[in-house]
């Protein structure tokens, strides 16, 4: 494993505006995010970082520019390929709720593992990573019966269940209170540790920057600060 | 708050434009039902009236009204009798075909001056007719003149057989010697002319000419001048005058809905001018009353019967505004609780939505009148299920009172189904949105077991009404209609059954689920838990889905069957295409006329002419008579003996395959071998005990002879074996009807030939036979044409409205359930677009995702039609045979047969499979449109 997990050379992103001029989201970024690392992607809402986010975990396309994922280019890939790559290697966690509303806590994180095809005990897997982010008693709980802290710890297990290289986390703070924010970050770093995996996540709350391993700074679709 | 209602509307299209379907729909069905049932109603009236002026040639709604001197002081003035005479159309509503006004003076003595003659004086009606002049020709002579001649006669006109009986002569003058003028001078009359009716069918002459035979016409003008004018100024006292009005009035105006009217004054006025040699003033009337008695019971009837078989396509409608509108409401639960957040009232809100109903209730109104009077049009050209023939088109009144009442209550109807769920939501406000996102409480019927109790209510309406079959029967044959509680019970087996199989489909699924739990692929994973854990979401639209299936499975079986039924019967009792009987010449009078005892001798006819016919494919001799034999109980018992070649007869008849225990022919065959045999009825059994090989003695018309029972038939050719009479006191009893069927050759050997009928085998059409008869001019004693007869039943209004009414609403069905599908599976993949943005990004491909959707299609909706179809089926099994009853015809004798067409099922599935494919594409469409970058930008609100 080579030092960067992703690269990214030159990439643009514009998205075309209904009667007007395209808008430029990412202008000519070239980063490298370190591998078994917790990386920030900070800015103000509007910045770029979700773009840019999801063109790391292969969610959406550049316009132009190439992106190395664990050394191969991906902006090539075709649509089943990314999926197959998605399933397998990354793991996402969203700002907002982002549990499948019909399935308790246990089968939602059983669900990437069935999407992962993955191969081990199933059943050990899941309780596993359950009670690595604290949810060991609640497992069977519907969505809905749990806090918004619970819930997105729900999604951070469900998203490392699969043992995904990477974990891209869009604001996975900003609907909860500091006291729970901290507490999911405190998990992130501990998951970087034992897990052995790198963690993307955007943020623009300054609190929370102490935990980062590494800080891009982006503004107006261009990286000011690394 | 209006400007944001319509931007409301624009926002969402689909649901709007749907709404709006269903709101045409709606009224269009409901106003479409009273134009029909006004419209043909109104035809079926005027084509009864009109039967009986072609019948019997004579005006079916007139009033006499007779003003007669018969007391020296009058009870009723004339002056009176002439305006009520006057008034008449107007007391019934009617307007006025003719009003012929006959004037006369009774017993008026008249002398002939200038002629001797032996008889010296006679009586002579000096009378006037309005219009007279426009009515008659001249024979000889000419027209009287409008004034006096110069010798102060009134001239005169009169009939041919005034001319004989009163032996005048044309140019007499005749003076009147009880009639004066003012100046008391006789008045005296010339006769100018002869006249005789201008046309032989005019309806002028309510009494024909020849019966003024005792009268003389002077110009109506002059006479009203003369004597009617100082009667009227009172300067005169009323002489001798008589008259008589003929009020004829127009019986094509007549409305349905005016026969109570008309039947209760032409009560009063028969009761309070009764003919009686004492009264003044009589009046009489047609027989219009009957036929107004007897249309009301059809009436009632029919409107009974067409209200029901639309009832459930009402609900029906009603369910999918109430679904869409609940679909609307809940795509705007947001807004809604963002309006009260902000100070919105519930009255505000609920106001919003009243606002917007009513709007699209005047749209549906706007589009489903005219709509209605195209499907009017369309229920009078019904000629079968999905069948339309060219017909002349109904008279719609769009603005009958009845319709407006239909159309209004129709739309405030749709008002009410599309408010309701708003009435719900206006409680609402933002956190309660928020919380209830999260329940999922059981649906009300499954806690109130309303499925087992509509199962239950349905089935035990099922029992009480085949255990009271027979009593059904009767009553519909004595002109009851169909028992809405019969109809009603079917509707809600099918809701019963349809909501209990949804309490075991959750079951099911998840015994599926469990089965597979280990190695259920991701999309199947995913698909079973959503339908198990979003069931009851489900229900409304399962439930719809259920409902429109069975209900277009169970219409499309009602409305073949009931057809199919009465054609096959009809078919059946005559037995033929054609069977005519010729009028044979004979020595009849001969015989009257003769003192010895001649036999009567019949001359047969050539039949060869009706071989040489191309259209005719078969044809055999059936000889019917009336024979006797003394029964085991030594009892005369007359029966009906039919004698047939049997080649010519298998080959002729209308005989349905499974009706008897072996096909007809190898009963055919056995009694062809054995010329001294016979076919007898079941009933020869089982009520007067025969045992096949038994012998009996048959005589009639002075021969005899005896036969063997070859064998026993439950059904033949024409053979009723019970009619169903009626006592004096209107009670019915059975009659039982044996029938023989011998050999024609061993009768004709024993009984001399007597005219016999022709049983004709045709190649389908039946015009060529009229086309022989004009040209060859044989007279028949019996002319039946099945196919003028099947005709009949098809222009019955009672199989017309059925078959237009179920027809109609298994359209609407196959629409409802289309766009109500489409609009289901579309919201509800829309409302989940968050959902599948988060399982893209998981990883999950897009053929996963409409795998998933394929998934939940076959549990649900694939589930919901094939137990649709199960369940049209078993309430077809059920209650056709039941409502058919409400559709039995005199002859009802074929055991009842469900008919179901493929045509109707290719057309139902098609529709079915285009929606679903529809549907897919569609869902397809969005899932590959969908960017999950996008869909998960949802999430952050």
């Amino acid at each position: 494993m080579s030092e960067y997990i992703i690269e990214t050379d030159l990439i643009n992103r514009y998205f075309p505006v209904a009667g007007g001029e395209d808008f430029h989201a990412l202008k000519d970024i070239s980063i490298q995010v370190p591998a078994l690392a917790l990386s920030i992607l900070r800015g103000r809402s509007g910045s770029g970082k979700t773009t840019l986010m999801n063109i790391l975990g292969a969610l959406d396309k550049p316009t132009s520019g190439k992106i190395l994922f664990d050394g191969k280019e991906i902006t090539r890939l075709s649509e089943r390929q990314r999926d197959k790559l998605r399933r397998k290697k990354i793991g996402f966690i969203f700002q907002s709720v982002s549990l499948i509303p019909n399935m308790t806590a246990y089968e939602n994180v059983e669900f990437s593992l069935r999407l992962a095809n993955y191969k081990g005990n199933k059943k050990e897997r899941v309780t596993e990573c359950l009670k690595l982010v604290g949810l060991g008693t609640r497992m069977h709980h519907m969505p809905h019966e749990l806090s918004g802290g619970e819930q997105q710890r729900v999604a951070i297990a469900r998203a490392i269940a699969h043992k995904p290289m990477v974990i891209f986390a869009d604001e996975p703070t900003a609907e909860l209170d500091t006291n729970t924010a901290l507490s999911v970050m405190k998990i992130f770093k501990e998951l970087v540790a034992t897990e052995k995996l790198t963690i993307v996540m955007t943020t623009h709350d300054t609190m929370l920057m102490d935990a980062a391993d590494y800080i891009f700074h982006i503004e107006d679709g261009e990286i000011v600060d690394e | 708050m209006l400007r944001f209602m319509f931007q409301k509307l624009m926002h969402k299209k689909g649901l709007v434009f749907s709404l709006l379907i269903g709101n045409i729909l709606l009224i269009a069905v409901a106003a479409s039902h009273s134009m029909y049932k006004s419209s043909s109603l109104q035809r079926m009236l005027t084509d009864e009236f009109a039967q009986v002026v072609e019948e019997t040639n004579e005006h079916p709604l007139m009033v006499t009204l007779t003003y007669s001197v018969k007391k020296l002081v009058p009870t009723t003035p004339f002056w009176e009798t002439k305006q009520l005479a006057e008034n008449l159309c107007d007391i019934f509503g009617l307007p006025e075909e003719i009003l012929v006004s006959n004037y006369f003076f009774s017993g008026a003595t008249m002398s002939q001056l200038g002629r001797n003659d032996s008889i010296g004086e006679k009586t002579i009606q000096l009378s006037s007719l309005t219009d007279l002049e426009n009515h008659i020709e001249i024979v000889t002579g000419r027209l009287y003149n409008k004034e006096l001649d110069e010798n102060g006669c009134f001239e005169a006109v009169i009939s041919e057989s005034a001319l004989i009986k009163l032996n005048l002569l044309v140019g007499e003058t005749l003076e009147f010697l009880q009639i004066t003028d003012r100046n008391n001078n006789p008045i005296k009359v010339k006769i100018v002319g002869v006249f005789r009716n201008s046309s032989d069918t005019d309806p002028y002459w309510e009494k024909s000419p020849s019966e003024y035979n005792i009268a003389c016409f002077v110009d109506s003008d002059l006479f009203y001048e003369h004597f009617l004018k100082p009667i009227e100024d009172g300067s005169e006292s009323d002489y001798f005058l008589n008259a008589t009005w003929y009020v004829q009035m127009d019986y094509r105006a007549l409305t349905s809905d005016m026969s109570d009217h008309i039947i209760n004054k032409t009560n009063e006025l028969v009761a309070a001018y009764p003919v009686t040699a004492a009264s003044q003033v009589s009046l009489e009337v047609t027989d219009h009353c009957k036929i107004l008695e007897a249309f009301k019971l059809t009436e009632t009837k029919i409107s009974a019967t067409l209200i029901i078989l639309e009832v459930p396509v009402l609900a029906l409608l009603c369910a999918f505004l109430f679904m869409i509108s609940t679909q609307l409401i809940q795509l705007e639960e947001n807004e809604i609780s963002q309006l009260k957040s902000r100070g919105a009232s519930r009255f505000q809100i609920f106001r919003l939505y009243l606002m917007q109903s009513t709007l699209l209730a005047l749209l549906g109104i706007a589009g489903g009148v005219p709509l209605g009077g195209f499907i009017c049009q369309a229920l009078g050209s019904a000629n079968a299920f999905l069948e339309f023939v060219q017909r002349t088109p109904l008279k719609i009144h769009y603005f009958d009172k009845e319709v407006i009442i239909f159309i209004v209550s129709a739309a405030l109807l749709s008002v009410i189904m599309t408010v309701l769920p708003a009435f719900k939501h206006s409680k609402l406000s933002i956190i309660d949105t928020k919380q209830k996102k999260t329940r999922r409480p059981k649906p009300i019927w499954q806690k109130l077991f309303l499925d087992v109790i509509m199962l239950g209510v349905s089935l035990y309406g099922y029992y009480t009404f085949n255990k009271q079959r027979d009593d059904l029967y009767l009553k519909v044959l004595s002109g009851e209609s169909m028992d809405p509680l019969l109809f009603l019970s079917s509707s809600l087996f099918i809701l019963g059954l349809g909501l209990f199989c949804l309490r075991i489909q959750p079951l099911l699924v998840k015994l599926i689920y469990a089965i597979g739990k280990k190695f259920w692929k991701p999309a199947n994973f995913a698909s079973l838990l959503q339908i198990i854990r979003t069931g009851s979401k489900q229900y409304f639209i399962m439930a719809f889905m259920i409902f429109t299936v069975s209900l277009g499975i169970f219409f499309a079986t009602v409305a073949r069957t009931i057809l199919t039924n009465a054609e096959n019967n009809t078919s059946y009792a005559l037995g033929a295409d054609l069977i005519i009987k010729e009028k044979w010449a004979d020595n009849s009078l001969l015989v009257e006329s003769s003192d010895r005892n001649m036999e009567l001798v019949y001359y047969e006819p050539d039949i060869n002419k009706y071989l040489k016919l191309p259209e005719i494919e078969s044809l055999a001799q059936v000889l019917r008579m009336n024979v006797n034999f003394r029964n085991k109980e030594n009892v005369r018992t007359p029966v009906e003996m039919t004698a047939i070649n049997t080649q010519d007869f298998g080959n002729t008849i209308y005989m349905p395959d499974n009706l008897l225990v072996t096909h007809i022919n190898n009963y055919l065959n056995v009694l062809s071998q054995s010329p001294n045999g016979i076919l007898v009825s079941e009933n020869f059994k089982t009520i007067l005990g025969y045992n096949l090989g038994d012998s009996i003695d048959i005589s009639g018309s002075g021969n005899s002879m005896r036969v063997q029972i070859l064998g026993f038939f439950d059904y033949w050719p024409g053979y009723i074996p019970e009619t169903i009479l009626y006592n004096a006191d209107g009670s019915p009893t059975t009659q039982n009807n044996f029938l023989i069927v011998a050999n024609w050759g061993t009768i004709l050997e024993k009984w001399t030939l007597a005219p016999y009928e022709l049983w004709i085998r045709t190649n389908g059409d039946t015009d060529f036979i009229y086309d022989f008869i004009a040209e060859d001019g044989a007279k028949y004693t019996r002319f039946d044409d099945l196919s003028a007869d099947i005709v009949e039943i098809h222009n019955e209004t009672l199989f017309q409205g059925t078959n237009g009414i179920l027809t109609m609403s298994f359209i609407v069905i196959l629409i409802l359930f289309a766009i109500g599908f489409l609009i289901y599976w579309i919201l509800s993949i829309k409302s989940r677009e968050l959902l599948f943005g988060v399982l893209r990004a998981m990883g999950m491909s897009r053929s996963e995702i409409i795998h998933m959707l394929i998934n939940e299609q076959i549990f649900t909706g694939l589930f919901s039609i094939a137990l649709g179809c199960v369940i049209g089926f078993v309430v077809s099994e059920l209650f056709v045979p039941l409502i058919q009853i409400s559709y039995s015809i005199n002859n009802q004798v074929l055991p009842l047969e469900l008919v179901t067409s493929s045509s109707d099922m290719v057309k139902l599935f098609a529709i079915i499979g285009i929606t679903l494919v529809i549907c897919m594409a569609i869902l397809t469409r969005i899932v590959f449109s969908m960017k999950i970058t996008q869909a998960l930008k949802l999430g952050e609100d």
